[in-house]
């Protein structure tokens, strides 16, 4: 037979099977498996470079060199080197004035091309990307704080500057103090003649740069080597403010929602093809009575298998770029910068992982498909299913885990996933050799068929086996599924609770402490207020940090800047002390409370001493406790508090949050009139965001877990089809023998209620070990248990086995003789 | 009748086989020596039959009758290559069977042996016209489609062409089934029951169909059955009766 008939002869049966439930089942299971590994590829690439996209607007960059002198001129000749974009900023705090106002405010003196990502909107629009010289952008802040408008000139230093537009949002605000401040937007042009920038003044200077990831890595790993305690790296690939929490959360619910539906899949194609393979034996044996070789039956096969695969593999493909249109548009608001389009290369990805699972999985039935012998045509007894060896299975099972480690990039999850389908099959098989018989016999007695119950979970005990273990496995994966998200839904809202502090009151000095209480409680605000000063670590137990420490503590963002310092008297009542005591009131000695991730990055522990240069003052003070802080709070938080005795020579500033609704907005127009020398940052734009990208991750989820329900309910589907067509018969003999049809179908009912209940029992137990890795391994939460689960699963597992059983028969039983 | 001198054209557009080379000066098709079958077994195995020796001329029909259980569809299936004799040699157009591989016993039923089964056998999702042309064009036959609307046409489904085996009686299948066992001009055919599950009418309407094509193809007709009348339509009666074949 020549290649080209039997492509024809392959496409026409793959054609004509499209009517049989075995090969439906297996396209169902390649579609659903392109499917759900395209989607959850292309959104996890997505998503990805959405954030980094997002965090580079916010830099106006890839990466940002901070220091407080200018850039030198290697390492501007290295980022050129690289080819990397660049371009300088200076910023620095000083008064800008009109005739009737003056205002401390931030300024930055720009080049172009500026910013290097994200967008500097302006109102109203500028046709230059920076203001021309002698010309100013100014944010609204500035403009309502100073009583100006668009069109007035200020003074900055011994220049004038007319400002041509407000700035509606820009990137690249600073980082620290300065960003707080409203800015003014200036040509860097301009900036000598101000002669604001002298030596000794204290002036951030920045330097933006953009490049592809690899260039950014490679040069970021450069600067790293030799960056001076003064200088600051902030990387999109490194620093992901804000939506870090959620990304990582989302990751590890699509990885783990990934991993449960590929299992499922791979159960699915698994059990389809077994099916599929024993129905085709028949004519596989007829194909070689007229002449065809095994090897030409093997390719025959091999090419149908193909066939179903590419219109899986195109099928799946569109399928997962619409349900990405479908997140796209709902994630598409969510992040200022806009989602980027994912790279559509990785589209291969599904359809590669289909066929690899295709081919490990299904080469041994067909292997089995092509060595069938023709005597079967004569002999139905040689046509009986040839069961695989435990090696072959084993090396099926393992191949099977490479590829889904190869797609998860982890070894590990694929050998616990693997691990659970084995275990929960051999617990499941043990199980119901336990606990079926004595059930059935009790069940026995409410059936004229009793006997035969207790024959057929005799008879079917190997088959109950594989089925109860499969059944268990799903029902735990999917309500393992429904629970984890439920927790994780819970997880996401707690990290925004309803009080989340949305205004940052900064630079309260002493004197308006008790008026400014004052003022807030008239509003009906109790905010805490916490001192802060700057400083910076300079010694560990009386030792230089680079002699204690090692290299990698060494480059800990703690050790190469300023850090906020606090003082209080008693333990902030958001963050919880897990180590040592919190000192009393009026403790005389120099004690520090240090943050937890802090202590363990520089191995602190309780009783070490560390030395603090603050203010050009050197001050030890030894660690009395340690703290866990939650810094998604958006209260303020500190690494490291002090006792208050330890801190009262030093001037001292407050901070606080509060939150204030939408209709309390002139509020913070009437503390700025009282209290004028306050900063006041307004972060409720940002907690927006941050909450509505948690709404919208989650609205993706649902369309993954929709995916995966509907893996799951085929492989019920495709279970329950199997069991049922065996029972067809068994049953149609008993009508013949006198049984009424009433007592077959109670006979069904009951063995399969039974079996239903059995595997939502185990499933139960499972879902709880389950839930409990998940929360414990991924989300970092408590373990709890859930009593719902043990009702409701059984009772699950009882209603759709008897459905299905109930929706299963259609024929009666002479029909179903004769067809035998 | 061009169609019917597709086998002699059909040497001339293959690549010669061993299985085309017949001995010019014999007519024997098949020659079945010494043939012992046993199935491995706890006690020594289970015997099905001792020393049985067949020998086929062309264009012959021979019925091998018995019981149920006597091991004909077990000799059969030794016969026409698709099972290993015990013991015992089989010669096939002057070429012994012994030690071909599957690849070759493919070769060789592709080329020169058909089969007509109880059960009909057609692939469902196929239509008539497809289940005959499937035949050819695993033969490598130059015009598969011609030859199989001819072949149906000769049987007289020239209105069933298109139909399925769904679509289609009893009768009308097994039509199909000799079609396709016909259609590749095979030197020997191999009938396993052919009217078991057909009326009697319809029965005798099939076999008359099936030496007639016999006489005129000069096939060799190997036809196990346990009908008394329809063995008696054979040239030679073999029964295969406690493991012996006796020429009755």
């Amino acid at each position: 037979m020549r290649p080209k008939q039997l492509i024809n002869l392959a496409l026409k049966q793959s054609r004509s099977d499209l009517r049989t439930f075995e090969w439906r089942a297996l396209l169902l299971a390649l579609l659903l498996a392109t499917t759900l590994a395209t989607f959850l590829t292309l959104l996890g690439n997505q998503l990805e470079n959405g954030l980094s996209r997002q965090s580079a607007s916010v830099l106006g960059a890839d990466l940002t060199l901070s220091d407080s002198k200018p850039v030198s001129q290697d390492d501007i000749a290295t980022a050129d080197a690289l080819k990397l974009q660049h371009t300088k900023v200076v910023q620095f705090s000083s008064m800008l004035s009109t005739e009737e106002q003056i205002l401390l405010s931030s300024i930055r003196a720009v080049e172009a091309p500026y910013p290097l990502r994200g967008e500097l909107r302006t109102d109203p629009p500028q046709s230059t990307p920076i203001p021309r010289p002698g010309t100013a952008w100014a944010e609204q802040q500035l403009l309502q704080r100073m009583g100006v408008e668009v069109g007035t000139t200020i003074s900055l230093g011994y220049s004038s500057f007319k400002i041509t537009a407000a700035i509606i949002s820009s990137p690249d605000r600073g980082n620290g103090f300065r960003s707080f401040s409203p800015q003014l937007l200036i040509n860097r042009q301009d900036l000598e003649a101000t002669r604001v920038v002298q030596p000794g003044s204290r002036i951030g200077y920045r330097t933006l740069f953009s490049g592809t990831e690899p260039q950014i890595r490679e040069y970021a790993a450069q600067l790293s080597e030799d960056l001076t305690p003064q200088q600051r790296l902030w990387s999109v690939y490194a620093d992901q403010p804000m939506a870090a929490g959620a990304l990582t959360n989302a990751s590890s619910f699509l990885r783990m929602t990934s991993l449960f539906g590929l299992l499922l899949c791979g159960l699915l194609i698994t059990l389809s093809l077994r099916r599929y393979s024993s129905a085709q034996y028949r004519r596989s044996a007829l194909l070689k009575c007229l002449g065809l070789k095994p090897k030409q039956v093997l390719h025959l096969y091999l090419i149908k298998l193909i066939f179903g695969w590419s219109l899986a593999a195109i099928l799946g493909s569109l399928i997962s770029i619409i349900l990405l249109q479908l997140t796209g548009s709902l994630l598409q608001t969510i992040l200022p910068a806009g989602l980027p389009a994912p790279d559509y290369r990785l589209s291969a990805v599904g359809p590669l992982l289909s066929l690899a699972l295709l081919l490990v999985i299904g080469f041994s039935p067909l292997l089995q498909i092509s060595r069938i012998p023709v005597m079967g045509l004569l002999r139905r007894d040689q046509l009986s299913h040839q069961g695989l060896s435990w090696p072959a299975r084993l090396t099926i099972l393992l191949l099977t885990g490479v590829v889904i480690a190869f797609y998860l990039g982890s070894a590990i999850n694929a050998l616990v996933a693997i691990l659970l389908t084995v275990g929960t099959i051999l617990v499941a098989g043990v199980f119901a050799s336990l606990f079926l018989p004595p059930a059935g016999r009790f069940l026995a007695r409410y059936s004229r068929l009793g006997r035969l119950l207790g024959f057929r979970i005799r008879q079917q005990r190997q088959w109950h086996r594989i089925q109860l273990g499969i059944m268990s496995l799903l029902l735990a994966l999917l309500s393992s599924l429904l629970l984890s998200q439920t927790e994780l839904v819970n997880r996401w809202r707690e990290q925004i609770p309803q009080d989340t502090p949305n205004q940052f009151v900064i630079n309260i000095q002493p004197w308006e402490l008790e008026p400014l209480s004052e003022f807030l409680q008239q509003a009906g605000l109790s905010p805490n207020l916490y001192p802060m000063i700057r400083g910076r670590i300079t010694l560990i137990n009386d030792q230089l940090p680079a002699d204690v420490l090692t290299p990698e503590q060494l480059q800990h963002n703690s050790l190469r800047r300023e850090l906020n310092l606090s003082w209080a008297a008693q333990a902030p009542k958001h963050n919880q002390v897990i180590a040592g005591k919190w000192w009393p009131t009026d403790t005389p000695d120099n004690l520090i409370s240090v943050e937890q991730e802090l202590a363990e990055s520089l191995g602190l522990k309780l009783g070490d001493t560390v030395g603090f240069e603050i203010a050009g003052q050197k001050l030890s003070a030894t660690v009395s406790n340690i703290r866990q802080v939650e810094w998604r709070s958006f209260r303020p938080n500190f690494y490291l508090i002090f006792s208050p005795k330890a801190m009262e020579q030093y001037p001292q500033t407050y901070i606080t949050s509060f939150k204030l609704s939408g209709e309390q907005a002139e509020l913070s127009r009437e503390l700025l009139k009282q209290f004028p020398a306050l900063t006041l940052i307004d972060v409720s734009q940002w907690i927006d965001q941050a909450s509505e990208l948690i709404t919208r991750l989650i609205q993706a989820s649902t369309l993954i877990l929709g995916l995966t329900l509907c893996a799951g309910l085929l492989l019920v589907q495709l279970l329950l089809y199997q069991e049922l067509e065996q029972r067809r018969h068994e049953n149609a003999l008993l009508q013949v023998l006198g049984s009424t049809p009433g007592q077959t179908r109670r006979l069904d009912l009951l063995e399969f209620a039974l079996l239903g209940f059995t595997s939502g029992a185990m499933a139960a137990v499972l879902a709880e070990i389950v839930t409990g890795l998940i929360s414990y391994r991924l989300l970092n939460l408590p373990l709890i248990l859930h009593p719902s689960i043990w009702v409701l699963l059984p009772l699950t597992g009882c209603a759709v086995f008897t459905l299905g059983t109930l929706i299963s028969r259609r024929r009666s039983g002479y029909q179903q003789l004769r067809q035998t | 009748m061009e169609l019917l001198h597709a086998k002699l054209d059909r040497s001339n557009n293959q690549t010669p086989s061993i299985f085309d080379m017949q001995t010019p000066e014999s007519n024997a098709v098949l020659i079945a020596t010494g043939l012992n079958k046993t199935f491995p077994g706890d006690h020594g195995g289970l015997n099905i039959f001792n020393n049985i020796s067949i020998h086929a001329d062309a264009g012959e029909s021979i019925a091998i009758i018995g019981p149920s259980g006597a091991g004909k569809s077990t000799l059969l299936s030794i016969l026409a290559g698709l099972d290993e004799p015990s013991q015992g040699s089989i010669e096939l157009l002057g070429q012994s069977l012994t030690g071909l591989d599957e690849e070759s016993r493919a070769e060789l039923r592709s080329n020169h042996i058909s089969f007509v089964f109880q059960s009909f056998q057609l692939l469902p999702e196929l239509t008539a016209l497809d289940n005959v042309q499937l035949a050819l064009e695993i033969q490598g036959h130059p015009e598969p489609l011609k030859q199989a609307g001819y072949w149906l046409n000769r049987v007289g489904l020239e209105q069933r062409h298109q139909h399925t085996p769904a679509q289609m009686s009893g009768g009308e299948q097994q039509r199909v089934a000799i079609a396709r066992a016909f259609a590749t001009e095979p030197s020997l055919l191999f009938a396993d029951e052919p009217t078991g599950n057909l009326d009697d009418k319809t029965g005798t309407e099939i076999i008359d169909q099936l030496f007639e094509l016999n006489q005129q193809l000069n096939t060799t007709l190997i036809l196990i059955t346990h009908d008394a009348s329809l063995a008696q339509r054979c040239q030679r009666r073999l029964q295969l009766h406690n493991g012996q074949l006796l020429e009755l």
